[in-house]
């Protein structure tokens, strides 16, 4: 029925306008039609699946196995400790949300990661040297944040290492070692390493790694909890030997992709990634304590298993002190027995004037496994004379003893003017609204 | 007995026929059953060619010519029909349609020839005609004037709306089935259609 009175004036015009059937319409038509025979070809499904598969093998989604790659692995991490720089760009899937994420490193000590929402920054890290600054935005307020430091550890060990290589390393050497270091049994990890080609001729190396999680934990940013099956899938060309993308994958009935990263090797580093204004509004607190003083070494001794150095003295308007030292640990091979917490440097204190100090709950510290930066403050109990020295007594692990062995005494060392403030770390920290 | 009031339940119960009707069809229809093909050919044959009239500028012949086509089209690809995922009719319709573009696109044609040039004036005697085939004829090209203007001022797919709507009632989820459009779309499109040829008929009517 018609409820429109267009409709019903069309309806009329067109039955009105439409030509008559020929007389002979119906036997021509019946003559045509009990002719015809239904086709009986290959069903829609099935050309749509075998066209779709055809286009999937072609473009390298489906690929044809050509035999095992033994040692992929090995010689991608010789390949990659080759590389000058290196270009990671990539996806996250996590419960919290997903991102793209992009990274430069180099070998000269720099590199940078910025996590993006909307093709615009929202975290970034840059590394230069042993600066480093990081720049975020706060999730409940939205404010911009960032900070500038010096990481004396860095600037220890010549910059910082290229990332993939330990990345990688990782989860394959590192992974093992480590559990084998702590007496703890590594879960098991299934590892499969074959070569494949796409019918448009491109080779790769696979390799597959999958466990089991135990405990929560966190695999480039990607969460997992206790019990969750992992697969990582490296990738890898053959004839360069060169990483060519990571995948993480949790398997939740399917294996599900929750990361991936393409890996493009010794590019050019641009002049602007090297580089990075924060985005206006954001205030930049710089602090760059160690900067001035990690190359001083005002004292310098060695205990049992560890050297200790002396880099500043710092007193502020009251007398206190501020310590910067540092602790190395002499016999790398053993270190692993003392790598389940780093126990602050304790210090024992006494000035010419008869001053006694009390050694703050305030520290600051950078710690790599074998070095430890540290900054203590000793709070001077008595205000009487005004010293010229200072008698230290340090003991640089705590947790290994307060035997004669594992401690050093820094003698009489001379004291710096006082300085017209009481906060020394505050006066030393700048901030910058952008 | 009082008669029993037209109710939505009704309508249901009308459509649960038609389909029932349509899977017989259809099942003939894959057997390649001679009945079937007679059923399929006066259930839609009119209609289709009805619709290849209008949109091949009234050329009856041709528009024979396409309807068998189409229906012969039907048959052999009966099997790719998939009732779940439109009505027989909407799937017809869709075949026909593909022969009226291709043909179009064969013969390099306007949307509409001169209705007049293409009067079948030699099959009048042919046709069973009421009592007065020169009035008949007058109506006829005079109703082929309007729908002309009508179609002039229409896009091709808000005519063909128009018309699957107004003429072969076919429900806005059909008609998109036809030509590949989203139900919502159609709605629109027919909104505009009809807006557009209210105005027309309204002034031809003045």
């Amino acid at each position: 029925m018609k409820t429109d009175r267009v409709d019903e004036s069309m309806a009329q015009l067109l039955e009105t306008a439409a030509p008559e059937l020929s007389a002979g319409w119906e036997g021509r038509a019946m003559a045509r039609l009990t002719a015809t025979r239904p086709a009986r070809g290959i069903s829609r499904r099935l050309v749509l699946a075998a066209v779709g598969v055809a286009a999937l093998v072609g473009l390298g989604f489906v690929p044809i196995p050509m035999g095992s790659a033994a040692g992929a692995l090995e010689r991608a991490l010789a390949q990659a400790e080759q590389a000058t720089t290196v270009h990671m760009t990539g996806h996250a899937w996590n419960p919290d949300g997903d991102y793209d994420f992009e990274m430069w490193a180099s070998d000269d000590g720099f590199y940078r990661t910025d996590k993006l929402a909307g093709g615009q920054p929202v975290s970034v890290t840059l590394i230069s040297g042993a600066r480093r600054l990081d720049y975020g935005v706060a999730d409940d307020d939205g404010k911009q944040y960032a900070s500038e430091l010096f990481d004396p550890t860095t600037h220890h060990l010549g910059g910082p290492k290229m990332p993939d290589r330990s990345y990688v390393e990782g989860f394959f050497q590192s992974f093992k070692r480590m559990h084998e270091q702590l007496g703890v049994p590594a879960p098991d990890m299934k590892i499969s390493e074959r070569r494949e080609r796409s019918l448009l001729g491109i080779t790769r190396d696979v390799i597959d790694a999958e466990w089991t999680v135990q405990g929560d934990g966190s695999i480039s940013g990607v969460n997992y909890r206790d019990g969750d099956m992992v697969r990582m899938r490296y990738e890898i060309d053959p004839h360069t030997g060169r990483l060519l993308r990571v995948k993480q994958y949790k398997f939740e009935g399917t294996w599900e992709p929750r990361y991936e990263a393409e890996y493009v090797w010794d590019v050019e580093i641009p002049v602007n990634v090297r580089d990075f204004q924060p985005p206006q509004g954001t205030k930049l607190t710089r602090m760059l304590w160690w900067e001035k003083r990690v190359d001083q070494v005002v004292a310098q001794a060695d205990t049992d298993d560890w050297g200790v150095s002396l880099h500043s003295l710092d007193v502020n308007r009251e007398g206190d002190i501020v310590l910067s030292l540092s602790r190395q640990w002499k016999d790398e091979s053993t270190l692993s027995r003392y790598m389940d917490s780093a126990p602050v440097i304790w210090v024992q204190a006494a000035d010419n004037a008869g001053g006694r100090y009390t050694q703050l709950n305030r520290f600051s510290c950078y710690n790599t496994g074998t070095v430890g930066y540290w900054t203590t403050t000793l709070q001077r109990s008595s205000a009487a004379g005004n010293p010229s020295t200072v008698t230290l007594t340090v003991y640089p692990y705590v947790r290994k003893g307060r035997s004669p062995g594992q401690s050093v005494s820094f003698r009489n060392i001379p004291l710096p003017p006082r300085q017209n403030t009481d906060d020394l770390f505050a006066a030393e920290t700048e901030v910058i609204q952008y | 007995m009082a008669e029993k009031a037209v109710t939505e339940p009704d309508a249901i119960a009308v459509d649960a026929v038609d389909a029932h009707a349509d899977d017989t069809l259809i099942r003939g229809l894959r057997e390649a059953a001679p009945a079937a093909c007679s059923e399929l050919c006066q259930r839609f044959g009119p209609r289709l060619h009805r619709f290849a009239a209008a949109r091949l500028g009234w050329d009856g012949q041709l528009a024979e010519d396409i309807a068998i086509q189409a229906l012969a089209d039907a048959i052999r690809n009966i099997r790719q029909f998939n009732p779940r995922k439109s009505t027989l009719s909407a799937w017809l319709y869709g075949v026909l349609r593909r022969q009226i573009i291709r043909e179009l696109r064969r013969r390099g044609r306007q949307k509409w020839a001169p209705a007049e040039a293409r009067v079948p004036f030699d099959h009048l005697d042919e046709t069973t005609l009421e009592a007065d085939p020169a009035g008949r004829l007058d109506a006829q090209l005079d109703a082929r004037r309007q729908v002309t203007e009508v179609a002039a001022i229409l896009t091709n797919i808000e005519f063909e709306v128009l018309v699957l709507s107004a003429v072969d009632e076919l429900s806005a989820r059909e008609i998109g089935q036809v030509v590949g459009r989203s139900e919502r779309a159609i709605h629109s499109l027919l909104h505009r259609a009809r807006t557009k040829a209210r105005e027309r008929l309204v002034r031809d009517e003045d």
